[in-house]
């Protein structure tokens, strides 16, 4: 457990010091959920809100969807910059085939490098989903039907994980 | 003979391919083991069977008396693949600490240090690996492969592509590792001179079939010798380098100025071609039986199998 923790972290930072795929994966990230966001607001969101009386259960509906794209397009983005980084670039470099001939078992290993790609993504991912409710609910929703937020808003992020 | 690696009829397939064709031989304790062969002789196969990365089809291995798949006799070995491996975004000394880590232990800061100062590493250790020259990584490559002090390394061509005073300096260290830490190396290279400097024991492989294994010593002498070099006191005269060169038992090769060069067959000792020459009145300054070279016997073992 302590040497899959230490192959975890060792490849987190090891993905972080790769500074241009760092800086390209956040700006395409922001982008992308910036985009999604924006349409989804537009098509749905402002429709519902001219209505005079919104219904509160279909806009919960659609701010889950808002943040369960931010989190999915996150992962997505994440997973395309840092599992060639990391994984191919390691593994055409031989540092894989070190790891595999030390005590550590391949399928340690194996479940290390899968976390340490995904966790970056999950977190900008959730951070990223945190500031659209926040934007969403003070653009659209405080002035007329008050600070929405379901739980099961936050769980739709963690489903797109 | 105390075995360190014990290697069994080992066969190894990959697709349709027979890499491996049925391979044995021992590596003792203290022993710099050479192992060579040409491109896609097998081994690297070999290496990696050894290292627990492939599993051989049939035959029995042992390292150290024991099964390579269990993580305590990985503990006990050391090694360098023919890709070294290190992280380029992190510095010479993260790298150590990271693979003592792996290894299980902790307070190797001291290890560490020595063992970068042996390698010469010391002062770049705060660099980043991907500043380093090829000669610097193999460096620390061995130097990481010696941070949790293992009984026996594993080297697939350490000095592959390091320059001439980079590759001393890496036969120097192995030399050192063995003499002042009592380790064993099995050590796979394609430079015969480096091999036959270093290595007391060799094992030549050809399309996955062990051709030679031996004592290198022993090897040179069951090999014969290397050719005869006579120097003469005047100089030969035409009519009898004509002779020389018509008594094929003698294998006169060449004559350089008053030196006379031999390759004779087997049955005709240094003395018979003294004999003949002093019988023909020539006056010999010097005599010397020259010993065959590794190379001398890589490339006539190699000759013996190649396909007619």
């Amino acid at each position: 457990m302590r040497e899959t923790y230490l192959v975890i972290l060792n490849s987190i930072k090891n993905n972080l010091r790769l500074k241009i795929v760092l800086i390209v994966y956040i700006a395409v990230t922001i982008m992308c959920v910036l985009g999604v966001t924006i349409a989804l607001c537009i098509f749905l969101i402002v429709p519902e809100m001219k209505t005079g009386l919104p219904d509160k259960s279909k806009l919960e509906l659609y701010l889950g969807l808002i943040m369960y794209s931010t989190c999915f397009i996150s992962l997505g983005v994440n997973l395309n910059s840092f599992a060639f980084q990391s994984m191919t670039r390691e593994k055409s470099r031989g540092n894989i085939e070190s790891l595999l001939a030390t005590p550590l078992e391949a399928k340690n290993i194996w479940i290390a490098k899968s976390i340490a790609i995904f966790l970056p993504g999950l977190i900008l991912g959730e951070f990223l989903a945190l500031i659209a409710l926040i934007a969403i609910n003070y653009i659209y929703f405080v002035p007329a039907v008050g600070f929405i937020f379901n739980p099961w808003i936050a769980v739709s992020s963690f489903l797109a994980a | 003979m105390n075995s360190v690696i014990s290697i069994e009829n080992i066969k190894k397939t990959l697709g349709s391919r027979e890499i491996l064709k049925g391979i044995s031989f021992t590596v003792g304790k203290g022993d710099i083991f050479g192992y060579l062969g040409p491109n896609g002789a097998g081994k690297t196969t070999t290496i990696r069977i050894l290292l627990g990365l492939f599993q051989a089809n049939s035959g029995k291995l042992d390292i150290l008396g024991q099964d390579i798949n269990l993580s305590q006799i990985r503990r006990k070995i050391g090694f360098i693949l023919d890709s070294d491996g290190l992280y380029e975004n992190m510095t010479a000394e993260e790298n150590m600490i990271y693979y003592s880590q792996i290894y299980g232990l902790s307070k190797t800061g001291e290890r560490i240090h020595e063992l970068l100062s042996m390698m010469d590493l010391e002062d770049r250790s705060k660099d980043k690996v991907g500043t380093y020259s090829r000669g610097m990584r193999q460096r620390l490559a061995l130097a990481r492969s010696l941070v949790h002090d293992p009984e026996v390394l594993i080297l697939d061509e350490p000095t592959a592509g390091v320059d001439p005073s980079g590759q001393i300096e890496i036969r120097q260290i192995m030399l050192d590792i063995v003499r002042k830490e009592n380790k064993t190396i099995f050590l796979s290279s394609h430079n015969l001179d480096e091999v036959q400097r270093i290595c007391n024991r060799i094992a030549l492989i050809d399309r996955g079939e062990i051709k030679l294994y031996g004592e290198l010593e022993n090897l040179r002498k069951k090999m014969g010798s290397g050719g005869v070099v006579i120097k003469t006191v005047q100089n030969i005269p035409e009519s009898l380098l004509t002779e020389l060169k018509s008594l094929s038992y003698l294998g006169f090769k060449e004559k350089k100025e008053r030196t006379l060069i031999f390759s004779p067959r087997e049955g005709t000792e240094i003395s018979d071609i003294i004999g003949f020459l002093s019988g023909r009145g020539v006056k010999i300054e010097e005599a010397v039986k020259k010993e065959a070279s590794l190379e001398e016997i890589y490339a006539a073992i190699l000759k013996e199998v190649e396909p007619s």
